[in-house]
């Protein structure tokens, strides 16, 4: 059986070479090798995704590379999302949204999909989400769960006015935040009263199950 | 308005516009617009103001060590396009200087922060960049003689300055051992060969250069 580490490689190799086909067979061939598709969701197209932000910082891939890679991870889940067999539903509903300003909408998508394939009701909002919008629609949906993203850390600003702002209009609505802002800044769930989402899909599910009141 | 906020409050509607001024300044000198073009320049000045942003979200979070992370990141992006590490810690330096003289009480703490993260990018990843910091004044000094018997007016009608600044190329050369990338001191090189050739002079720099940094830039076992 082809290992994760070989599956990866022909991973990234296919997003450097701008081939979703290739894509799309390294991550057909690691569901092939036994791998949930969580597992190839994190291990594969996530993991993939951060060495293309690694080589584009050294110089090794250009920035029209780096955009094509996200474009056909992008396509790859979609994919994979189509074939998808999503666990009972919880009854439970989840609103995923990146803060406004926040472009990198990758890692809310792919929480989304976890989240949606354990058998929660998922409305992903994507990138950039205007917080005057966001505010009267959890108003309107009364979701058990807000799942934040930030990025880029100087959007972590807009995070503490959004989640200032969610606590006055919904003040038990439990929030999770992560991304990689947090991960530079892992005092801001604590400072601003919030969860941090846990990097791990298994760790993830298991904080939203015990959020939402769902059995483990 | 207590002076906390008064600093927070200068950091984002001041310090963005201070940093502008501060890579114009920079840019007067012809080494960037010569090495890196208008594109460079359009980079520069979006790189001045996430400085300012990251400076605002290190103090508001009271995290040094947020900034430093994002000099290392930084760092390491410039490093690969054929700036060097100095460049920033210059860079954080001045724009240090422009905060204290233009920044309320209390800006002491944002310059601390940058002092935090030009100490970090200039403590050695690596053995061989330990030797070359050891090295730097020996080495330095030597080929500053070997260019000025060179370029006798170099700063006056010779070339470029920075082409004969040999404490920009010891700077190069303790990058390369520092990321451990043999080639950025060669790339570098070439970049200058281009602005010697360009100005009538032949490749007299960069071949003295090579020889000069050839033996400091010999690999070790560390």
């Amino acid at each position: 059986m082809t290992g994760v580490p070989s599956r990866l490689a022909q991973y990234v190799d296919a997003l450097v070479a701008g081939d979703t086909e290739a894509a799309y067979a390294a991550v057909s061939g690691a569901l092939a090798d036994g791998l949930s598709l969580v597992d190839v969701q994190a291990a594969v197209i996530r993991a993939g995704q951060e060495q293309i932000g690694v080589l584009w910082q050294g110089n090794r891939i250009s920035v029209v590379q780096e955009h094509l890679a996200t474009g056909i991870s992008e396509v790859v889940l979609a994919r994979l999302g189509s074939a998808a067999r999503p666990s009972a539903r919880h009854g439970r509903s989840i609103v995923v949204a990146c803060v406004e300003g926040e472009h990198h909408d990758l890692p809310a998508r792919l929480v989304a999909d976890w989240l949606a394939l354990d058998g929660f009701d998922v409305r992903h909002l994507g990138a950039d989400v205007p917080t005057d919008a966001l505010i009267p629609a959890l108003t309107a949906w009364t979701p058990h769960l807000l799942a934040l993203s930030v990025t880029m850390t100087f959007h972590v600003r807009t995070l503490r006015d959004t989640v200032a702002r969610v606590r006055e209009a919904a003040p038990n609505l439990p929030i999770l935040v992560g991304g990689h802002a947090i991960d530079w800044s892992p005092g801001i769930p604590a400072e601003l009263g919030v969860e941090t989402a846990p990097r791990e899909p298994a760790e993830l599910l298991a904080a939203v199950r015990r959020l939402t009141g769902v059995a483990p | 308005m207590n002076a906390r906020n008064e600093l927070l409050s200068f950091l984002r509607e001041e310090a963005p516009a201070l940093s502008l001024a501060l890579i114009a300044s920079i840019y007067a000198d012809p080494f960037w617009h010569e090495r890196f073009g208008d594109r460079g320049r359009k980079h520069s000045n979006a790189d001045g103001g996430y400085h300012a942003s990251y400076l605002v979200e290190a103090i508001e979070a009271k995290d040094a060590r947020l900034f430093v992370k994002y000099a290392s990141w930084l760092r390491d992006v410039l490093v690969s396009r054929g700036m060097c590490t100095w460049h920033l810690v210059n860079n954080f330096e001045r724009l240090g200087n422009v905060l204290r003289s233009r920044g309320p009480d209390g800006i002491e703490e944002a310059v601390a922060v940058l002092a935090a993260a030009n100490a970090a990018l200039t403590t050695p990843r690596t053995g061989d960049a330990q030797r070359v910091t050891d090295l730097r004044a020996s080495t330095l000094r030597d080929l500053d003689l070997k260019l000025r018997e060179l370029f006798p007016s170099r700063f006056d009608n010779g070339p470029p300055h920075w082409s004969v600044d040999a404490r920009l190329y010891l700077e190069y050369a303790w990058d390369a051992a520092d990321c451990g990338s043999p080639d950025v001191v060669p790339r570098h090189l070439a970049a200058v060969q281009i602005v010697e050739v360009k100005n009538g002079l032949g490749a007299t720099v960069t071949g003295l250069v090579a020889s000069s940094l050839a033996a400091l830039m010999a690999p070790t076992s560390s």
